[in-house]
Formats: structure tokens, C-alpha cells, sequence
């Protein structure tokens, strides 16, 4: 018992250390990355430069001035330009203060960006845009994936079956993205029927009451959710019902059924239990892919959520910013894998930590 | 009867109509729409009335002229350029390569081997006007100025063959040989980097140019890129180090530019452009009299217009043969509107630049305007950056709405670019004689004088200490007397203090002192609020500035002392009304922020909250607002005022309650301390959802159709 305790707890202490080294190196990665290893210095200087001395050169009274006095003026507002983004300091330097900064989950605040509502720490932007992107990912997330696991259990069920064809055959047709499809859908819903809104959260200028709110979010809801839909739906209930297939094929599941068990307890005990961690990890991974939204699909349907968010921090090269997103899915992925571990432990009775005996065996 | 009942309707809405002030609309809804491919749309389908963006896609130009239920306003902000390298005018690299632009006969022979009307009519689909030297076709000085314009287009009009005869014999001098069709020197051929922008149409224009490059012998590597990637190289780089040739460039222009004079010194000479690229240009010692006339003209050093014609004549001459740069094209953007509507747009800035589409957006019913309604805006980006009126959002997506609820004391033509009074009666202006200033026809409003000197008051005041905080005065600082170049005398009206704010106080003169404090106070370092990078601007200011002097308080009259003048004297007019670089504001909501500041809570300015670590003050929004909520309730209980030992004499205790009384009720309606004067009133803001509601301000003391000559 005690060498059991012994064994679980440095197994547990050495996948820390391991999922916290990954992500250490995966966040510096991405520094060096948005930063183009600090070749990004070389053009924000050249890009301050030009954006300072076309501002002073546009003021009349300066265009008075004598040469140096002018060119004084440039780098005076040009050094302090470079202090603002810390380039008055080396990257090394720099890269190290944004690692930390980020693991450390201070944030910080971010270079360019400013949150919807004024705010330029980072904290507060990705907050804001948190409960937009929840609700939208949040909400199709799980219609997809509840939708298209229990469509494929029952596909399953009824191999060969008309339903079954139609599904293998559609299913190509969510080779195409989601925002794909949203677009036909708006052109379709909005433009040419005129039923469903454009776009956006809610409609303009929102309704006051709470309920009127919810009842406008929902309906501009409808066309993103069912653009992913679009995009996924066919495809992840044509996976999950070949993955069922395989286990049901299994010689365990053809003793039980010669058994004469009902074709449901065939299901819960023979075919879901063995393929539970992997459903249990796709649905570990789908949750904390909410957290990113999605970049393309926003713009499509102008949704104010992570995905546009991340877009704009891309654009702009705010490293803050983007080590933010990153580093918060970092810890969200980096926790799941460590949780996953014992729910395997948990629910498949064939993981077992250290597993010496079976070894010798 | 019925007739007559029907009659009395229509005259009493009639009255209703004409006794209606400020904006044609009840209600403005901004929305967010990124993509004009999808704002064409839904403008299509009568879901936007407008939007507020330019573009220059020619397949939703095309779109918008086919369907009758939309039109568009053109703007000529932005123009595209050939730059290149000029290497010093050396022909040689420091490593020895042959740099065919380092001869300005072959920078000038690319004027003959570019066909600017292919790139206006086949790159740019219509959407530009060729353009063959630095002048605007839109702008002021292209009508000074028609024949010199037409002899300019006319000689340096497409010529290939020109173009090639002269490249051919100046490379043969330089000891270049063409071997199978390419240029070679030196047994190596001739290879020209160009660096292409590729996010808009230069990318076709690098190509194009590359293509008849290419025709003439030459082998051209093309280097595409975005602004930030290519800037290092064609900015940084010492242009004789011969890391590019050519570069596309491109320039935007926000307002109408009445004297572009001022602008050859930047392009043409080492004098303004900090960059290698122009510190190393040779035109001091190659053509000096280009050098000359650009200075001349850069610092207005002419005695009358005729003068000036000869200086713009050589200039454009010269500077066309010296051509480090040429000029392609001024291009136009388009502004998609449902046709049943109409505002005023600004010539060079469209309709979201244009300083008086809140006072003149309308429906119209048979070309005629209708009162009322809700107008439904699309903008392209929309509460970028906080907004504050001192060093708050410079983003035209936040000053498209700002610029709505609150405005300055005059309005500025959107054809002309000229100023038209709003809030104050006359100005005159004096000028020292000499000078290069006229008036312009129709502006009587302005009374041009010419003097022989023009000397400051003692009691002007021409600089602030910001430890005591008291103006100092020109006898103090220069015991000795000062004279200036120009006095600007502006006089407002005797119902000045009647004109109504939205949180229904009035203005005062304590709104415009405050604003005479801060053109001093903030880039002073022993201010309270001291914002390193006000420093710069101060400096500037101070240069030129000679003195301000109240005259009489009520009605209240300015007079200004500068140094600086304009060709057009009413655009020297200075009026010191409370309208600050990013929107408008007035003391006891400026006092808020103030306080902020000087407790380092928010700042004013990105900058100083950067180096603070505090947040970008807001007026309208997120986590400033219980900052300055914080002084509000303060203010009520204490009647703080700002800049106590001078702004005392302007405002009681008693005064500066009342304000904040006012505008507390006002945050509690409204939500937010966004407070103007204009024709529109900031309803509510939606942050995340990207929405903004404004009203019609119905104490607006200006009539509905002011501005209606300006709507086209």
C-alpha cells in the first residue's frame, strides 16, 4: 500500500514536472515565434521612426523649424516610443520578462491592443471576450458533440440502414470549414429570405429587458451554430459510428449478444466503457478548445469572441497579448492531460500506475 | 373639410420642420461591419443606410453604379508613387554595383515608361486619376494652377520608346553593355530589386512596372511584402548601401489641402524626413534651385501669389526631373449610401472623415430632405481606443462618431477646406505687409488687414507656470516687447453663454481658459498631469506662439498672436474653443480627469498610462468610469475646480457644484460622461457587441438646414 502510494505520487510529481516543462518550452516557443526570434524589433523601429516623423512633420509650426532642431524632436518622440514597447531593451531580456509575465498568469498589459471597454490589461480584454465566445463555442460544442455521439450509437445500431448510407455518403461534405458554410447561410437566411440576422451578438440598438437580450442573442446564435454544425456534424457522427463499429465487432460483444443480453446493456457495458477515455479526452479537448473560438468563422458572422481577438493581437504582433490566449490554453491543456491520467485509472480498469507485475507477467 | 384639416396638418408639420434645429434624424445606430463586400450587401437589402468607410474595390464600385437603389461619394485622399533610389545621384553602389537610378535622366525616363493612364483605368478599374507630378487634381492648387498641371501631363505623357531611348543611352555611358536583351555591366547583369507592397493594388502597379522594367533590358527581383516588412529596408536601410532600387509607395492625405507648397521640402530635400533615404538625397548639389524654390515655398517666403505661381511652376518642373520620386495616380475611394439618403462628404476624407456628417445625414424623398428617423451606419471598425477629448482614440473609427456629438466653432468646408463660422460672429485677421495671405470670395465673415507691425500687449498671455499655476504674461517673460507676424481677433456672439451641453448646463469662459492652461500646462514638467509626450507639441506650439488676450468677457472677444500664417487668412482664424486634438470637452468633466491623473489613477495619453501602468482614461466606458465617478461625487460635495489660483476668477464654488450636479444626473441617465455641444448627444454605448446609439440633441441651437448648401 505504502510502495503503491510511494509509486503514484512520484508518477504524479514527474508528469507535473514533464506537462510543466512542456509548457514552458511551448510559451518561449511562442515568443520567439510572434517576434521572429527579434527581428520584429528591427521593423517596429522602422515603423515608429516613420509614424513619428510623419506626425511632427505634419504639424505647420514644425515644418519652420531648423533641421536639427526638427530631427531632435523625431528621436526625442522616437526614443520614447521605443521605451513604451520596451525596445529600448534587449529582446533576450524582453523574451524572458513576457515568459514570465505570462506564467506567472499577471498578464500583464498588452502593447497595442485596448479591450472593448477601454482596459489595456491583457486580463481584462480576454475576460471581456470570454462570455461571447463561451456562449457561441459553448453552446454548438455541445450540440455537436452530444448530437453526433448519440447519432452514431444509434448508426451503429442500424449499420447498413438507409440513415447509415446517407450519413457516409454526406459525410465529405464537412471537409468544408464552418464559416464556409456560414456564408451561404447568410446569404441564404439574411440576404435573399430575410429571416435570420447578418451577423453581430444582438440586434441594434439592443433590447433593454434581460430576457429581450437573451431571446436576440439566440437568434443571432442560430446561423453560427448551425454553420458549425454544418461544418462537423456529419463528419464527427461518421467517426464516432466507425469507432462504435469497431467494438462492436469485438468477440467479447458477440459472447455477449450469443449471452442473450439486451442489445442496450450490450451498449453501456461493452461498447461505451471501453471506448470512455477516448470519448472522455474528446470532450476534455472540446471544452478547453473553446476557450480559442474560432478566428475565420468571427469575422464571418462578426462575433466578438477569442477567435477575432487573437486575430487582432496576430496582426498587430502584441505579444502580450498572445502569449495570454496561448498560455492560458497551455495550463487548460496541460491540466487535462494531468487530470486524464487518473480518470483513465479511474474508469478503465486496465491502466494501472507503475505497472511492474504485469510486466513480469 | 377634410381638405382643410388635411392643409392645417401639412402646415403645421411644415412649421414643425422648419422650427426643428440641429440634425435631419431622431436617432443614429453605429454598427460594426468589417468587410464593404458585406456592408454593399445589406445596404441592398435595406438593413444599413450607409457606410462609413471608403473603398477602392472596383467589382462593388461597379455593383453600387448598377443598382439604383444605392450610390456612392467618391474622395481623393490617398495617392501611389514610384520611389527610388537615388544613392546620393551616385550611380554606384559602396560595393561597386551599377545603380541606374543614381542618374536622375533615368529616373526621369520612367515618367515616359509608365503609362499612368493604364494603371488608373486598367489596375485601379476607374477608381484613380493619373497623376503626373505632386500635385492633387482635387485639391486647391490644381485649380490655381490648370495650365502649368496640363503642360506637365502633356510632356511627360507615355512615351515607351522615350523612355527607352533615353535609359539605353544613359546606361551605354555609364559602361553598361545589353547582352541577349538584358542589361549587363561588367559581365554580370543588372539586377533591380523591387520592393512591392502587396496588400492593396501596388501589387499590380510593382508588377505593371516591373513587366516594362523588364522590356528594357532590365532583370528585376521582385520583392513582396507588407509595410512593417519592407520599411526596415527602404526607410532604414542607407540608400547607398543598395539593399533595393524601387519601392511602391503610397500617401493618404485627411483633409483638403489648400497650399500643397509645403510639401516638395518633404519629398525633394534632406530639410524634413528624418529617414537615409532623404538625408542622403542630392539635391543641394545637383539641382540647387529646386532646393531653393522648395525651401522658398516650405516657408512661404513669397510676396504675393503671382510670386508664388513662378516658385509652384519650377517646383513641379524640377522637382519631375529630379525624380526620386514620381507620382502615379491620385486615387479615389467610395463611400456605398442607400440613394434615399445624403450627408455632406468630405472631398479628400470621404463620409467618415467629414467634420459635419452628424449636422447634415439625412433621408430624402424626391431630392428633397425629410425630418426624422432612425439612420443606420455601418462603420469598419468602430471603439477602438478610449475615448478622451485631450490624448484619447486618434482612430477615425472612433472619431466618425465623436465628431457627431461635439465640434468646434467653426465647420470646415468639405469641398473647399475652407472655415465657415459656427459659434462666433467675425474674425479679422492682420497680417504683417508683405506677406503671402489673401481672402477668399463669399467669406466676408473675415476681414483680411495688412500692417506694418504688429506688437503683442503686456498683458497677453504667452506662457503658463505651472508650479503657481498663473499665465505669465508677455511684459514678464519679455520685458522688452514682442512683436508677431499675424493677430487674430475673433468675436463671439453676446449669446455665447446660452449655447446648451448635453447634460443640460451652458458653456463658460472657464471652458475656454482651461483650454488655453492645457495647450501649456501638460508638457510642463512641473504640472501635475506632466505627459512626457506632450513635450514636443508644447515645444512647437511655444515656437510660434506670440500671445493670447482676452479682450472682453461677454460678448467674449480673442484676440491671438502667432507667428504662424496661412495663404488663406481665414484659415488663420484662432478661436480657442473648447474642442480639444480627440473630441470636445469642457472644464468640469476635464477636472475628472485631471484629478485621475495627477493621482496617478488613469492618464490622459497612451503613452503616460504606459508608463504609469494605469488605465487609458475612457469618458465613456469600462474602468475609468468609477475613477472619475470617484471625483464627481468629490467635486459635488467640494466644488473642486481645476487650476484653482487662475480659474477661480471664473468659476464660484457654488458654479462648480451645480456643473457636477449635472452631470452626475447626466451619468445616471445616460451612463457614461461623454459630454458635448453638437447636434448629436451619445446615447448608449455597447462595448463588446460594437454598437453605438446616438440622439438627437433637440436644444441644438443651430438651424436644420445651416449646412445643406455643403450636402451633394
Amino acid at each position: 500500500m505504502k510502495g503503491n502510494l510511494f509509486a503514484l505520487a512520484r508518477y504524479t510529481l514527474l508528469r507535473a514536472v514533464m506537462l510543466g516543462f512542456a509548457v514552458v518550452v511551448a510559451l518561449y516557443l511562442v515568443v520567439l515565434i510572434v517576434n521572429m526570434g527579434g527581428h520584429l524589433d528591427k521593423v517596429r523601429r522602422g515603423e515608429i521612426r516613420q509614424a513619428v516623423a510623419a506626425a511632427v512633420t505634419m504639424i505647420p509650426e514644425n515644418q519652420l523649424l531648423p533641421p536639427s532642431e526638427l530631427n531632435q524632436m523625431i528621436e526625442r518622440q522616437t526614443e520614447l516610443q521605443y521605451r513604451y514597447y520596451g525596445l529600448d531593451q534587449p529582446f533576450i531580456w524582453r523574451s524572458f520578462r513576457y515568459l514570465i509575465t505570462a506564467l506567472s498568469l499577471s498578464l500583464g498589459r498588452s502593447e497595442n491592443l485596448t479591450s472593448d471597454s477601454g482596459s489595456r490589461q491583457v486580463r481584462n480584454i480576454i475576460l471581456e471576450r470570454l462570455p461571447s465566445t463561451l456562449v457561441l463555442f459553448g453552446t454548438s460544442s455541445l450540440i455537436l458533440f452530444f448530437t453526433s455521439l448519440f447519432a452514431a450509437l444509434a448508426l451503429s445500431r442500424r449499420y447498413g440502414s438507409w440513415a447509415d448510407r446517407l450519413v457516409v455518403a454526406l459525410a465529405p461534405t464537412s471537409s468544408a470549414p464552418g464559416w464556409f458554410y456560414g456564408i451561404f447561410l447568410i446569404l441564404i437566411f439574411a440576404a435573399v429570405l430575410r429571416v435570420l440576422p447578418w451577423g453581430g451578438m444582438v440586434e441594434a440598438p439592443p433590447p433593454k429587458t434581460t430576457l429581450g437580450y437573451a431571446l436576440s442573442l439566440v437568434r443571432h446564435m442560430i446561423l453560427p451554430v448551425a454553420a458549425m454544425a454544418a461544418g462537423g456534424l456529419l463528419a464527427s457522427i461518421y467517426a464516432r459510428r466507425t469507432f462504435f463499429l469497431i467494438f462492436s465487432s469485438e468477440d467479447y460483444v458477440d459472447l455477449a449478444k450469443a449471452k442473450g443480453l439486451s442489445s442496450r446493456a450490450i451498449e453501456r457495458r461493452y461498447i461505451l466503457r471501453p471506448t470512455l477515455p477516448t470519448i472522455i479526452t474528446q470532450f476534455m479537448f472540446l471544452i478547453i478548445g473553446m476557450w480559442q473560438g474560432a478566428v475565420i468563422l468571427e469575422q464571418v458572422f462578426v462575433w466578438p469572441g477569442i477567435g477575432s481577438l487573437t486575430i487582432s493581437a496576430v496582426n498587430l504582433s502584441d505579444t502580450p497579448m498572445i502569449l495570454g490566449v496561448n498560455v492560458i490554453y497551455a495550463y487548460l491543456l496541460a491540466l487535462s492531460l494531468f487530470i486524464l491520467e487518473f480518470v483513465y485509472a479511474i474508469i478503465d480498469p486496465r491502466v494501472r500506475v507503475g505497472a511492474g507485475p504485469q510486466r513480469r507477467l | 373639410m377634410k381638405k382643410l384639416l388635411v392643409g392645417a396638418l401639412l402646415v403645421t408639420m411644415a412649421f414643425a420642420g422648419l422650427a426643428r434645429q440641429g440634425a435631419w434624424v431622431d436617432e443614429v445606430v453605429i454598427t460594426l461591419e468589417p468587410t464593404a463586400g458585406a456592408a454593399v450587401l445589406k445596404l441592398e437589402a435595406g438593413d444599413l443606410d450607409i457606410y462609413a468607410w471608403s473603398s477602392s474595390d472596383r467589382a462593388l464600385f461597379a455593383k453600387v453604379a448598377a443598382n439604383p437603389d444605392l450610390k456612392a461619394y467618391t474622395s481623393f485622399g490617398s495617392f501611389n508613387d514610384l520611389t527610388m533610389n537615388h544613392s546620393g545621384d551616385k550611380p554606384f553602389f559602396t560595393d561597386g554595383r551599377l545603380n541606374p537610378f543614381g542618374v536622375p535622366a533615368i529616373r526621369e525616363a520612367m515618367h515616359w515608361l509608365i503609362d499612368r493612364e493604364y494603371i488608373a483605368n486598367e489596375i485601379m478599374g476607374g477608381l484613380a486619376t493619373p497623376k503626373y507630378s505632386y500635385i492633387n487634381s482635387a485639391f486647391p492648387d490644381a485649380k490655381r494652377y490648370p495650365k502649368i498641371v496640363e503642360e506637365i501631363e502633356d510632356y511627360y505623357a507615355y512615351d515607351f520608346a522615350k523612355g527607352e531611348r533615353i535609359i539605353t543611352a544613359e546606361m551605354t555611358k555609364l559602361g553598361a553593355t545589353k547582352v541577349g536583351g538584358k542589361w549587363t555591366y561588367q559581365g554580370k547583369p543588372i539586377e533591380l530589386r523591387f520592393l512591392i507592397r502587396n496588400e492593396d493594388e501596388r501589387l499590380l502597379i510593382g508588377n505593371y512596372i516591373s513587366d516594362q522594367l523588364e522590356k528594357v533590358g532590365f532583370t528585376v527581383i521582385r520583392q513582396y511584402g507588407r509595410s512593417g516588412e519592407l520599411s526596415p529596408l527602404w526607410i532604414q536601410s542607407n540608400p547607398l548601401e543598395g539593399q533595393w532600387h524601387l519601392y511602391t509607395g503610397g500617401w493618404v492625405t485627411t483633409a483638403v489641402a489648400r497650399d500643397q507648397g509645403t510639401g516638395f521640402n518633404q519629398f525633394y530635400t534632406t530639410r524634413v524626413l528624418p529617414w537615409p533615404l532623404f538625408q542622403t538625397l542630392a539635391t543641394a548639389t545637383t539641382d540647387p534651385t529646386l532646393d531653393e524654390v522648395c525651401d522658398k515655398l516650405a516657408r512661404r517666403d513669397f510676396n504675393s501669389m503671382d510670386e508664388r505661381e513662378v516658385l509652384f511652376e519650377q517646383a513641379l518642373w524640377l522637382s519631375n526631373k529630379y525624380a526620386n520620386i514620381i507620382w502615379l495616380v491620385d486615387r479615389q475611394g467610395f463611400t456605398p449610401v442607400r440613394a434615399n439618403t445624403a450627408v455632406a462628404a468630405d472631398l479628400a476624407a470621404g463620409v467618415y472623415g467629414s467634420q459635419i456628417w452628424g449636422h447634415t445625414v439625412q433621408f430624402q424623398k424626391d431630392g428633397k430632405p425629410v425630418v426624422g428617423g432612425t439612420m443606420k451606419i455601418g462603420a469598419a471598425g468602430l471603439l477602438t481606443e478610449p475615448w478622451n477629448p485631450i490624448a484619447g482614440s486618434n482612430w477615425v473609427f472612433d472619431m466618425f462618431p465623436i465628431r457627431a456629438t461635439g465640434e468646434n466653432s467653426y465647420i470646415t468646408d468639405t469641398e473647399t477646406g475652407l472655415l465657415w463660422p459656427l459659434y462666433f460672429e467675425k474674425a479679422t485677421i492682420e497680417v504683417l505687409k508683405g506677406l503671402p495671405v489673401g481672402s477668399n470670395p463669399g467669406h466676408d465673415w473675415c476681414t483680411l488687414k495688412f500692417v506694418d507691425e504688429i506688437k503683442v500687449p503686456a498683458d497677453a498671455w504667452v506662457d503658463w507656470d505651472a508650479a503657481a499655476q498663473k499665465f505669465i504674461t508677455v511684459g514678464e517673460k519679455h520685458p522688452g516687447g514682442l512683436t508677431a507676424k499675424r493677430k487674430s481677433v475673433v468675436y463671439y456672439p453676446a449669446s455665447l453663454y446660452d449655447v446648451p451641453l448635453h447634460d443640460g448646463t451652458k458653456i463658460t469662459l472657464a471652458d475656454f481658459i482651461l483650454g488655453i492652461i492645457l495647450s501649456f500646462d501638460r508638457g510642463k514638467p512641473e504640472s501635475a498631469i506632466y505627459d512626457e509626450a506632450a513635450v514636443s507639441s508644447l515645444k512647437s506650439f511655444l515656437a510660434s506662439f506670440r500671445g493670447v488676450k482676452i479682450v472682453s468677457e461677454k460678448p467674449l472677444v480673442i484676440e491671438t498672436y502667432s507667428d504662424v500664417y496661412t495663404l488663406d487668412a481665414e484659415l488663420a482664424v484662432s478661436t480657442w474653443w473648447p474642442y480639444y486634438a480627440q473630441g470636445p470637452g469642457f472644464w468640469h468633466t476635464l477636472a475628472l480627469g485631471i484629478q485621475a491623473e495627477a493621482n496617478k489613477e488613469l492618464a490622459f495619453s497612451k503613452d503616460k498610462s504606459a508608463l504609469l501602468k494605469v488605465e487609458w482614461m475612457d469618458f465613456t466606458k469600462g474602468p475609468s468610469l468609477p475613477i472619475l465617478l470617484k471625483y464627481l461625487d468629490e467635486g459635488i460635495a467640494t466644488g473642486y475646480v481645476p487650476y484653482a489660483p487662475t480659474m477661480r476668477k471664473y468659476v464660484t464654488e457654488d458654479q462648480a457644484k451645480a456643473k457636477y450636479t449635472a452631470l452626475k444626473a447626466w451619468y445616471e441617465k445616460m451612463g457614461h460622461l461623454w459630454v458635448a455641444s453638437g447636434p448629436f448627444y451619445l446615447d448608449q454605448v455597447f462595448p463588446v457587441e460594437k454598437i453605438v446609439v446616438l440622439k438627437r440633441f433637440e436644444q441644438y441651437p443651430f438651424a436644420l438646414d445651416k449646412w445643406q448648401f455643403l450636402v451633394k
